[in-house]
């Protein structure tokens, strides 16, 4: 079986990084195993998609803008007036089970899975790093668990997902072009630094 | 001998701190600035002025300094044009005076001052013009040596900065009392403040008052409230030097410019853009000198400054201090002063004593009313003042004056509100006659004012106004809480706005008529204002460049508003008829540092890897920046392995990189040598052209194309026909601008019905997309079609050269790569192994050519499979330059020629657009001036002497002249054709094909280049094409 090869596969130094300090700053990891496709539909077909969403995936769009709907480890992101991104574990076959279930005169499904590379920051100096990368308000009651953004960070399309607290502490997931995730990814871990950071395996 | 005093004052007696100033030791403490510690240690002469290099000390205790301007630290760490009130005092804190040579004391280009009468205004434009035309280019280095400010520095930075983005509710811009009472104000209420304060600590004008105090007791419950309060953000040593569009301000928070050295992972400083939904302004009041013979000696200074270095510092700066005022303020001054020890005299502008007046009387404190200071005298440091009876109408002394003795002068004018933060959101100030200032407009967007910025100097009166501002600006944002009542004691500072303005003093009868400075900082006096006046300037903003008022980092603010009543006064009319100036951002200055932040060096912008990059690296490629991108430019050889042999080849240059004849692998330090680029990229195109090769082109542009009307709209975007063609195939296509010129070219392929694969040039990805989403979204919403991205999505290289289909059969097994079951433009999907691989049968080397795409993901495996197969069929790696030469060779296009000026005609692909349709562009490309045979069209160029080189951006003339202008038109592409043995280039020249055959120039006026090059067909090598059918 080939491999999948991140774009950050040489430079991921699992450990600790950046100042010494008490407490964990932040956390690292990259999102691997997932899979990513964009539905997209036309005028007047919204409906029938979603249903087909929800019966393929056990996961309808949700109501409000800027936050993703959620089923088990399927999360659906409403990221244009007619588009959705969904995230699955790859073992879901999302491409084929979608393309086979919407005939192209309600929607279209692209592949997108290896087009972004995903990484994971959680701890409590989560939100003060991103504050360095993105202009987005994260405070709690403007960005929840489960909203998410198209933004940029240095100037390139990202997206920033919210996922949940775990304890008292936040986990994004910043949503990255595979091309550019290399030196993104430096940017971050520099801005990390005066925080102290661990890269997970 | 020290000015400090043994007890008061704010700083903290228990941390001694040492510092340098010009090389000197001196001590100081902990709470101190640069200049307080200067004043502590009795050193007042600090530097020379800008232009005719006068001893200058410090003037004031804050942003506003206008000749304490020092030069901090050294080496990398070097920052010039520091005011010293701003500088705070660290142990170990090395500073120096600026403009000065050898020391302040002693400085040899205070020659200038001699010729001072012939330094007005305007000198330099009127004297260094001639007597030749270009004159002024050779003067200036010199003049700009003599004068100016503090020199950068040039070592590198060794700190880190750093941007971020910070939202809230309400920003409130000053922690004086008025901004105290404001985020009080709003975080009671329940909104998200951030309260920035420049100085080190909050309290403002409070902080001029004795330690412990009324101010103090009530400040410190402020604080302390507002410290409890988690929705409150307090950043101190943070100035809000822009407001922009949206409620966005620019700040920069001073993180550790108190310290030697940042902390570990500390930045220096820190830029923040902050989005604020209302914006409290607080921003106070900057106390204004006044004008008068000699004022700009060390030891005259603001009143308030004075004040503030005595309370918050503990530095009586003078024993023997005369106070000249037109106000009240300056009564509270003299009184601390007398108090702390001084004798001290005030000379009040006006004529009567008022109840202040008074009550200083009452104090042991002269009072001389009706009186002006008309010079100063001493030198260098001031000794004593010459005053005389005043006219307050005519700002004229009267005749007759005497001589006090002085070691320090106090100055009030009255004071300015700070309204930059206003006016550069568009409101001009509005002239204030009563309280003679400028206020703040109309607030402007969210903003709210509050306190002295409103002209509102009574503490109290400030606390009321910016406790309402506050709550009313938590409201707006959206807050619901109530902020309840703030009891304000009436035992803080009173303060009166009224001021009877004295913007000159002309000196009497019997003293010489000495430098009356309204700048300092840029040695603008009211003569030059005179002289300005005189020569015809009646415009503010031209005043201020003809005189350089307000320049640097002074930008009027304490010289503004008295230059603009002097020239008012010249020209007969009121102040306001003569017009004010906006403030234009920054408030202070800001660091470069900062606003690049950690965007520097490797970070200065994001690079863009191929999947294949890593892959590429472990071949030995050398890498190439194409926009963001890094692509394959070269993979050098060692030119003997064995016998590690230096092979050279004569320096040349591609492109815009000078390539030098060897080079060495970046992570091989051996002896041994490679390839220089020349050498590389000449091998490639031959065995491309030999056997076969492989080339990243991941960078294409790739946009997935889907929906029931895509093939309808490919149709209206490119100009030629796309409904007829077939699954499975591929077509090349050009697409135009709405103008008419030719936009993008490449390949799209149809995978299915309604679902194609569209590709772009590299350079051009970005544009198409957006064009193409526009198009969606405002011209066609009717069409179900969607285009994405996919250029991340899949790695692709192409494989080329005449053994390119015996190894992509042998590579990919499920895939009939026979003439007839695979044509040209075909697209195949199949497997290596068990990877997935769609093959496209496009050309651009003119070779028999496949470009295979998969997963960015399976990239590494893909370019492995490719070398395993390949090796059986001589494959080799090529790089960017020899696809250059293979696509130039064959007179393919790209960037060169797709530069957005040319038309389809020019590029002779007119036959290419459809006739029987509309398509984006197809009405404005049929433009006369489109049209016409006196354009420039696409031709092939060829040296007429093989050893010489063709540059690209050569202009083609005439052959043997005459060269005029454009001339005939100008190279786009070149390259060195293995193949022809030859310099070859593409280009553009009038007549186009009509042109073949002839003999032209191709010249380079920058170099001197000159080179006869033959016009030839574009198609420079198999015109036939019959090499990419195998």
């Amino acid at each position: 079986m080939v491999e999948i090869i991140s774009a950050l596969a040489g430079h991921l130094k699992p450990g600790r990084h950046g100042i010494e300090r008490k407490g964990q700053g932040i956390s690292m990891r990259e999102v691997t195993g997932r899979d990513l496709v964009q539905v997209g539909w036309w005028p007047g077909t919204g409906s029938a998609v979603q249903a087909t969403l929800a019966k393929e995936l056990g996961c309808a769009i949700g109501e409000a803008k800027s936050r993703v709907s959620e089923s088990g480890q399927t999360t659906v992101f409403l990221v244009a007036p007619d588009k959705v991104w969904v995230v699955a574990p790859a073992a879901a076959n999302l491409h084929a089970k979608l393309t086979a279930a919407l005939p192209s005169a309600q929607g279209v499904v692209t592949e997108l899975g290896h087009s972004r590379t995903v990484i994971r920051l959680s701890g409590p100096s989560t939100r003060d790093l991103l504050a360095r990368n993105f202009a987005i308000d994260l405070h709690a009651s403007v960005f929840p668990p489960g909203s998410f953004a198209s933004s940029s960070m240095h100037h390139i399309g990202a997206m920033l997902h919210y996922v949940r607290d775990l304890g008292a502490e936040p986990v994004f997931d910043v949503y990255l072009l595979r091309t550019f995730a290399l030196s993104l990814f430096e940017g971050l871990c520099e801005n990390a630094e005066g925080f102290g950071y661990t890269i997970e395996a | 001998m020290t000015s400090r005093l043994s007890s008061g004052g704010r700083i903290d007696r228990s941390q001694p701190l040492t510092f340098t100033f010009d090389g000197r030791g001196y001590a100081g403490f902990a709470g101190d600035t640069l200049a307080s510690a200067l004043l502590a240690n009795g050193v007042k002469l600090v530097g020379r002025s800008f232009k005719y290099h006068r001893p200058r000390g410090i003037v004031t205790a804050g942003v506003e300094e206008p000749t304490g301007l020092v030069t901090l630290r050294s080496g990398g760490r070097r920052e010039p044009n520091v005011p010293a009130p701003m500088a705070e005092l660290y142990d170990g804190l090395d500073a120096r005076s600026q403009n000065a040579w050898p020391s302040p004391a002693f400085d040899l280009l205070a020659l200038n001052g001699l010729f001072k009468p012939f330094l007005a205004a305007g000198f330099y434009y009127k004297t260094f013009m001639g007597p030749f035309q270009k004159s002024w280019m050779w003067y200036e280095p010199i003049i700009r040596r003599a004068a100016g400010l503090g020199v950068a520095a040039s070592e590198r930075d060794p700190d880190r900065y750093e941007k971020v983005n910070l939202f809230a509710d309400v920003l409130v811009v000053g922690g004086g009392p008025a901004g105290l009472a404001a985020a009080l104000a709003a975080g009671r209420a329940g909104a998200r403040v951030l309260l920035a304060e420049q100085m080190p600590a909050l309290g403002g004008a409070l902080l001029n008052e004795p330690a412990n105090g009324a101010a103090d007791g009530w400040s410190k419950g402020i604080v302390s409230e507002l410290r409890s309060l988690p929705n409150v953000t307090i950043l101190t040593r943070t100035t809000v030097f822009g407001a922009y569009d949206g409620g966005t301000f620019g700040l920069v928070e001073r993180v550790a410019d108190h310290k030697a050295e940042p902390d570990p992972g500390e930045p220096r400083q820190r830029y923040i853009v902050l989005r604020a939904r209302q914006a409290v302004i607080a921003a106070g009041a900057i106390e204004r000198p006044i004008p008068f013979g000699n004022n700009d000696r060390p030891g005259v200074m603001l009143a308030s400054a004075a004040r503030a270095y005595l309370n918050r510092f503990a530095v009586l700066a003078g024993r023997n201090i005369v106070v000249f005022t037109n106000n009240d303020s300056a009564y509270a001054a003299a009184a601390d002063f007398k108090a702390a020890g001084a004798a001290v005299t005030v000379i009040d502008a006006r004529p009567a004593l008022g109840s202040v007046g008074a009550q200083a009387l009452n104090s042991d404190i002269k009072v001389i009313p009706g009186h002006a200071i008309a010079e100063t005298y001493g030198s260098p440091l001031l000794q004593g003042v010459a005053i005389s009876p005043f006219d307050l109408a005519t700002g004229q002394c009267d005749n007759g004056f005497r001589r006090l003795a002085a070691d320090l002068v106090c100055v009030s004018g009255g004071y300015d509100p700070q309204v930059h933060l206003s006016t550069q959101r568009g409101p001009k100030a509005i002239w204030d006659a009563a309280r003679a200032c400028f206020l703040p407009g109309p607030a402007p967007d969210i903003q709210l004012h509050a306190g002295a910025m409103t002209g509102r100097f009574a503490t109290a009166d400030c606390i009321r106004d910016g406790y309402a501002a506050g709550a009313a600006a938590a409201h707006k944002a959206g807050a619901t809480g109530k902020p309840g009542d703030l009891r304000v004691p009436e035992t803080l500072p009173g303060g009166d706005a009224v001021v009877a303005v004295v913007w000159d003093v002309i000196p009497p009868k019997g003293l010489r008529d000495q430098k009356r400075f309204i700048d300092l900082q840029n040695d603008v006096s009211a003569s030059d204002i005179k002289l300005a006046h005189l020569e015809g300037y009646v415009s503010v903003e031209h005043l201020k460049r003809y005189t350089t008022l307000g320049m640097a980092t002074e930008q009027g603010k304490l010289s503004n508003v008295i230059a603009l009543a002097q020239m008012a006064k010249l020209r007969g009319i009121e102040i306001p008829q003569v017009g004010t100036t906006g403030f234009r951002a920054p408030y202070t200055s800001v660091s470069l540092g900062a606003l690049a932040g950690h965007e520097t060096d490797e970070h200065l912008r994001p690079v863009r890897r191929t999947p294949f990059h890593r892959w590429n690296e472990r071949q030995d490629c050398v890498f190439i920046d194409a926009g963001l991108w890094k692509r394959p430019w070269y993979y050098p050889r060692a030119v003997d392995e064995k016998k590690r042999e230096i092979v050279t080849s004569p320096n040349r240059q591609i492109g815009n990189e000078t390539v030098s004849s060897t080079t060495s692998r970046p992570h091989d330090l051996t002896t041994a040598r490679f390839e220089d680029v020349n050498a590389a990229y000449r091998r490639e195109t031959r065995q491309v052209r030999e056997t076969v090769g492989m080339v990243d082109v991941s960078t294409l542009g790739k946009i997935d194309v889907q929906g029931p009307d895509a093939a309808e709209f490919l149709n209206r975007v490119y100009v030629n026909g796309w409904k007829s063609l077939e699954v499975g195939k591929a077509r090349y296509g050009l697409m135009l601008r709405d103008d008419g010129f030719v936009l993008d070219d490449g390949t799209t392929s149809r995978l299915a019905e309604h679902h194609y694969f569209l590709t772009t040039t590299t350079a051009e990805a970005a544009k198409v997309m957006a064009h193409l989403e526009w198009l969606l979204q405002t011209a066609w919403p009717d069409l179900r079609v969607h285009v994405t991205s996919v250029t991340d999505q899949w790695a692709g290289m192409a494989v080329a050269g005449p053994n390119a289909k015996k190894l992509l059969a042998d590579a990919v097994k499920d895939v009939d790569f026979s003439n007839q079951a695979f044509p040209y433009m075909g697209v195949r999907q199949g497997h290596m192994g068990d990877l997935a691989v769609r093959v496209h049968r496009v050309s651009f080397s003119g070779e028999l050519a496949y470009e295979v795409f998969c997963p960015s993901g399976y990239g590494e495996a893909l370019c492995d499979f490719l070398m395993e197969f390949g090796k059986r069929h001589a494959l080799i790696l090529y790089g960017v330059e020899a696809l250059g030469a293979l696509r130039i060779e064959k007179g393919h296009i790209a960037g060169g020629e797709i530069d957005g000026r040319h038309s389809l005609e020019d590029l002779r692909m007119e036959q290419m657009a459809s006739k029987l349709k509309p398509y984006v562009g197809s009405v404005l490309r049929n433009r006369p001036e489109m049209q016409g045979n006196d354009r420039p069209r696409l031709v092939g160029l060829k040296a007429k002497d093989a050893s010489q080189r063709i540059r690209p951006g050569m202009i083609l003339q005439p052959h043997n002249g005459p060269y005029k202008g454009h001339g005939l038109g100008h190279v786009s592409s070149t390259t060195y054709s293995p193949a022809l043995g030859h310099s070859i280039a593409l280009g553009f020249v009038i007549g186009g094909a009509t042109m073949e055959g002839r003999v032209i120039d191709a010249v380079y006026p920058l170099k001197g280049d000159i080179v006869v090059v033959e016009v030839v067909s574009p198609h420079m090598f198999d015109a036939k094409g019959e090499r990419l059918h195998g």
